[in-house]
């Protein structure tokens, strides 16, 4: 009767969802690649039914063997004097992500997952750069990587596959030809073409919108919860990215110090105090703690927040000041256990061991 | 060859000749060819009954005495409809997004007029229910973040509205008209001449955004609350407050 009741009331946009997952499933065996003459081989992302075409740069197009470097630089120590790789703080078994980063002033940041981010337009949580391309410039310095510039050129020139790779990707005949500041803007770019290839969309919610799996009665409870004005999720969370990609004060805090005031570091708008940009919410599981600062621990203490912890201030979001909201959304401890129970569905198990 | 023949087969010639010829002076008598059509560019401005749209300052008062900001203008233009001075109405098929604070999205171009003069412009603020239907638009980023959940009946938002306003006790609070559902897309009609034609293919559309909190309706955000969507009774008055919000300059 449960199942029954499941697949009866499935919304039609579900179904029509599912056909389309199920035809890109299919397709997606692997990207075809384009044959040219001469030059890296074109690489065209195969995109999951109803996600909106990804943000590409044409100063940095995709091919295959610009991803094929990118993905051997991200989890490769070669490019840090102390160690550490992309992969060091963006984990794969945490979808790309790492619980917290602490920088240099003891602030402590939630590290923002590496997926679907080919469909961002802005990245870091108050959005201070708009490029994945050169998302990763920072990295070569003392705060992370640590890099040293002679040491960098005399690993990679050296390396037994690396100036092979440099040449197939971009045509680089000799890596010490380059300037440093050139030489770091391709490794970005081959690391962001990797970036891009890291796309979500293999969850069980996923596969319940293609009807090959069931949601139990707490998880469809939860999946109520999130796309009504019960819980009003959708809003910054919607299907299928389940981020807006839009900048909120979410109502964590009442005033705004340090890294807490948000989107005011890069806007200067006052406007803007204690404003991030909306996480996804795909692989939410993995990739605990919670908001920026990484303040909760669990999903339930997230919910609980959403529940009865919103904080007033003058730039709350609209959308965090419906009246029910204010109030607290009421929910009981049933629901909320639904609502987690559905956030678990978001997870793709495929995509962080594969 | 007798005479007599030849005489019959230049009757026959002549008969033909004359079909020939009346079936010429008939295509003369077609109807001129239809006008060169037009690409028309409508542009659309904001403002707050006469003053300028800003960005999130509390600068603006609405109908009801509820000081208010607005921070958020999201919404999907369609149906539109052009009256020829006989009355009849030409269709244009299209569904626009626009965005207030998005210069990019407030230009767009309406392909297909027949050049010459008007009487009324017909559109529709969000989509009639043919188009209303959950991923039946394109999935940008835009399309995507209007979504209304299936569980609360599908398609899309028609109008965002958002933006903070000052309560009865003077504490800063956020509203969000948000409009969806069937049969709660605006209607709008403006009666007003133009002409169209090459070297002047522009319209510019003006939005009373203040024009949302009245007329015919009075919206007191504290009173009618401060949010709208699943709430029938308030979209419904968002609607029909909707129908005069545009004018054409």
């Amino acid at each position: 009767m449960g199942a029954m009741y499941l697949h009866s009331n499935r919304p039609k946009t579900f179904l029509i969802l599912g056909i389309g997952v199920a035809i890109w499933l299919v397709a997606c065996t692997k990207d075809k690649p384009v044959v040219t003459p001469t030059g890296p081989t074109p690489m065209e992302l195969t995109i999951p039914p109803f996600f909106p075409k990804p943000y590409l740069n044409p100063d940095n197009p995709l091919t295959y063997e610009g991803v094929k470097l990118g993905k051997k630089l991200y989890s490769d120590a070669i490019l840090s004097s102390n160690g550490l790789s992309c992969s060091s703080c963006h984990n794969k078994d945490l979808s790309y992500s790492t619980p917290l980063f602490t920088d240099k002033n003891g602030a402590s940041t939630s590290v923002p997952p590496h997926v679907n981010l080919a469909f961002n337009p802005n990245y870091n949580w108050n959005g201070s750069l708009p490029i994945l391309d050169t998302l990763c410039m920072g990295d070569f310095e003392p705060e992370f990587f640590n890099t040293n510039r002679d040491t960098l050129y005399r690993r990679l020139s050296t390396h037994a596959e690396y100036p092979g790779l440099f040449r197939d990707a971009f045509g680089i005949e000799n890596i010490n030809d380059l300037e440093y500041r050139a030489l770091k803007l391709k490794i970005c770019y081959a690391i962001s073409q990797h970036i891009r290839t890291l796309i979500s969309a293999d969850s069980k919610f996923d596969r319940y919108v293609m009807n090959t799996v069931n949601l139990d009665a707490m998880e469809t409870e939860g999946m109520s919860i999130f796309f009504s004005e019960k819980g009003d999720c959708f809003h910054c969370h919607g299907a299928p990215l389940f981020t807006d990609n839009i900048f909120h004060n979410n109502g964590i805090n009442e005033t705004f110090t340090g890294l807490d005031q948000g989107r005011f570091l890069v806007t200067g708008d006052p406007k803007h105090l204690g404003l991030f940009s909306s996480p996804t919410l795909r692989n939410i599981e993995y990739t605990a703690p919670y908001m920026h600062d990484g303040r909760f621990a669990t999903l339930e203490e997230v919910v609980e927040f959403y529940n009865s912890g919103v904080k007033h201030s003058e730039t709350l979001d609209p959308l965090m000041t419906k009246n029910n909201k204010m109030t607290g959304l009421q929910l009981t401890d049933y629901q909320k256990k639904c609502l987690v129970a559905f956030l678990k569905t978001l997870s793709d198990p495929v995509f962080v061991t594969e | 060859m007798k005479p007599g023949n030849h005489t019959y087969s230049s009757r026959i010639f002549l008969v033909a000749l004359s079909l020939i010829l009346a079936g010429a002076c008939n295509k003369d008598d077609t109807p001129p060819p239809a006008p060169p059509e037009q690409e028309l560019t409508i542009m659309v401005g904001y403002s707050v009954d006469g003053a300028a749209l800003v960005s999130s300052d509390i600068v603006y008062t609405n109908a009801a005495g509820n000081p208010f900001s607005v921070y958020t203008l999201n919404y999907y233009l369609s149906g539109f409809s052009l009256q020829k001075m006989d009355g009849s109405w030409k269709e244009l098929y299209d569904i626009v997004y626009l965005d207030a604070f998005n210069a990019a999205k407030n230009t767009f171009i309406l392909k297909g007029i027949p050049a010459g003069d008007y009487k009324a412009f017909k559109l529709i603020i969000g989509l009639e229910p043919e188009n209303n239907e959950s991923n039946s638009l394109p999935p940008t980023v835009d399309n995507i973040n209007m979504s209304w959940p299936d569980m609360m009946g599908g398609g899309y938002h028609f109008l965002k509205l958002e933006g903070y306003f000052k309560d009865a006790n003077a504490v800063t609070q956020g509203y969000a008209m948000h409009v969806g559902t069937n049969t709660f897309h605006s209607e709008v009609v403006i009666n007003q001449e133009y002409a169209i034609y090459a070297g002047k293919d522009t319209l510019k559309l003006n939005m009373n955004i203040a024009e949302w909190f009245k007329n015919p309706h009075t919206y007191d955000l504290n009173i009618q609350g401060n949010y709208s969507m699943g709430r029938d009774s308030s979209m419904r008055k968002l609607s029909e407050n909707g129908s005069d919000v545009f004018t054409l300059e």
